[in-house]
């Protein structure tokens, strides 16, 4: 028995090793860069992967599998924080309202800075930090977002738009 | 696949490769194994959870099993002692 679970125990290190980097990264830069959350989040995918390793049939590559989980907590995670916290726009913040494609397009022509990137998403809301992840880390159509989020399409389409332009404008405040 | 016409589809490239430091790794490594021992649990640990769970599963399997066993065990005579309890 204890010769069963040493193995199983050394296969799941070698599993861990082999992808806790990636899942750690996939977390972190989806969660607000939230270094406690992302631990978590890390540490409960690799529960269910120690759980369900040796019943792992093989259908699908690991890595394959490994991330379906990450998805899945993510998405749980998403949904859970949009329930208990719903979304607030001031009054100030819709009234500054403008088109965010076009202060984008002539920030793009400079091409946006990745340092410069992450510190704007970390002062954005967290609602806005996750529309843009969804929509530009995962390529998540505005379907799938408001899937994930558990939201209408047209909140989705919004709350996107919003989140843009809070983006630009922090953006703009970094540069200076 | 990532838009092309899409101005801020390039500025969330770069940051996919943000990994945890040693001891971070190691940390929640401990913290899975140790977690997963404590939910391991023996054969007698699970059967008295799944009595918990489900106790009229196993009322019903212990009925069926004892009857079946002392049937053939006693056989007419068990079913008779049933019977005369039971006031037949």
């Amino acid at each position: 028995m204890k010769v069963r679970d040493s193995a199983k125990e050394q296969k799941f290190t070698d599993t861990y090793e082999a992808f806790v980097d990636e899942v750690y990264g996939f977390f972190y830069v989806r969660i607000g860069f939230d270094t406690a959350l992302a631990e978590d989040l890390t540490q409960e995918v690799f529960l269910v992967v120690f759980r369900e390793l040796s019943g792992f049939k093989g259908r699908s590559s690991v890595r394959t599998w490994i991330f379906g989980i990450a998805r899945n907590k993510l998405n749980d995670f998403y949904r859970d924080r949009c329930r208990r916290k719903p979304e607030a726009c001031g009054l100030d913040e819709a009234d500054a309202l403008c088109d965010p494609e076009q202060d984008a397009c002539a920030l793009a022509e400079k091409s946006f800075e990745s340092d410069c990137v992450r510190n704007c998403l970390e002062k954005l809301t967290w609602h806005y930090q996750m529309i843009l992840t969804l929509k530009y880390l995962d390529d998540y159509s505005i379907k799938q977002i408001a899937q994930t989020a558990g939201i209408s399409a047209k909140a989705a389409e919004s709350l996107l738009f919003r989140a843009k332009t809070a983006f630009i404008r922090e953006y703009k405040m970094e540069e200076r | 696949m990532k838009k092309t016409n899409d101005p801020f589809a390039g500025a969330f490239d770069n940051f996919e490769n943000t990994a945890p430091t040693e001891r971070q790794k190691q940390k929640m490594l401990s913290f899975v194994l140790e977690e997963s021992r404590r939910q391991e649990s023996g054969f007698l640990q699970k059967l008295g959870e799944w009595i918990a769970v489900k106790p009229w599963r196993f009322a019903f399997c212990a009925s069926a099993l004892q009857a079946a066993a002392f049937t053939l065990m006693f056989g007419t005579r068990y079913t008779n002692l049933l019977m005369s309890i039971f006031g037949g």
